[in-house]
């Protein structure tokens, strides 16, 4: 009884501080480089990359085709969750377009947002755009475009 | 040939031999080092299209990147009742800092057979890269002001995922 409550007093001693619990954020960091099957259309395609830090905030980089227009090197900035279980999530980011003959600016300031979905060891991504066809979202300004595709971890 | 003589000649071969210096190694000349912004992709990948939900412009072939600057591919592609087999991409690529993207600019040789008809010989091919897995996924989408020249007024949009052989 005397070395069970030793042992017991010897094990609390030495525990540590309590683990800190990874947030479901933390497990998707790192950079995605995705295609896009553009759903819905046959006259858009598109590719970029995507960085979530880990922590909520996630930016990119949009390259999008869509009739007449061409835009590269379009950015985004957002935020984005991990479900408990870091099998899926979603992010919602604000595009920044690019102003130049080619895209004069379509989309800018639009907002795109997906559900996400993670594999291979979370080194593959699969995601689907969830923004409806209205002004303010990307697909009013990219010919009813929708993305979605796979994304492979840099 | 006598005994003697064969032995004497086989010691003047390894005199000779023997006297011989050899030549300081010369350097093979070596080729100038290429940015990185090349050899970030270098090799043969295979492709395959992303294409729309129904699926109408299927594509799929190879690109071989030289590790300098310069890519080649085989593709075949399909268009409505189009069907071109075995068309060859010559072109140029470049890496950005970062090695997350880049771009190509390809061009396309068709071929003359009864489903293709050259159909696209001579197009034009931009496409914006971005790369994972170490460099060994690309995902390539066609850039262009889709018209008359360019490879997607004839087979549609380009969109692919490539890898690394």
């Amino acid at each position: 009884m005397l070395l069970s409550g030793a042992a017991l007093a010897f094990s609390l001693a030495s525990a540590g501080p309590a683990r800190a619990v990874t947030p479901p954020n933390g497990a998707v960091q790192g950079t995605w480089a995705f295609g896009s099957y553009v759903a819905e259309d046959d006259e858009n395609v598109a590719n970029g990359t995507l960085t979530f830090d880990g922590d909520g905030g996630v930016t990119g980089v949009l390259n999008y085709f869509t009739d007449g227009i061409y835009c590269t090197g379009m950015t985004m900035s957002g935020t984005y969750v991990v479900n408990p279980g870091k099998l899926s999530g979603r992010a919602s980011m604000t595009v920044a377009s690019v102003n130049n003959a080619a895209c004069d600016n379509a989309g800018d300031g639009d907002t795109l947002s997906m559900d996400f979905y993670l594999s291979n060891g979370l080194k593959t991504l699969s995601y689907v755009e969830t923004d409806p066809d209205a002004v303010g979202f990307l697909p009013y300004d990219f010919d009813d475009g929708v993305l979605a595709g796979p994304a492979t971890h840099f | 040939m006598k005994k003697t003589t064969m032995i004497a000649s086989i010691a003047l071969m390894a005199g000779a031999f023997g006297g011989i210096k050899s030549a300081p190694a010369q350097a093979a000349p070596s080729e100038p080092a290429q940015p990185v912004t090349y050899t970030a992709l270098k090799g043969n990948y295979g492709f395959t299209s992303l294409s729309s939900s129904d699926g109408e412009y299927p594509a799929a072939g190879t690109l071989t990147f030289d590790g300098k600057g310069h890519v080649t591919g085989v593709m075949s592609a399909s268009a409505d009742d189009t069907v071109c087999s075995g068309m060859t991409l010559v072109g140029t690529y470049s890496v950005n800092p970062g090695l997350a993207s880049g771009s190509a600019t390809l061009a396309l040789t068709s071929v003359n057979t009864a489903n293709c008809g050259l159909t696209g010989n001579g197009e034009t091919l931009p496409v914006a890269l971005t790369i994972a897995a170490g460099g060994n996924t690309i995902y390539l989408a066609e850039m262009d002001s889709y018209t008359l020249g360019f490879y997607s007024v004839t087979f549609g949009p380009f969109g692919a995922v490539a890898t690394h052989y």
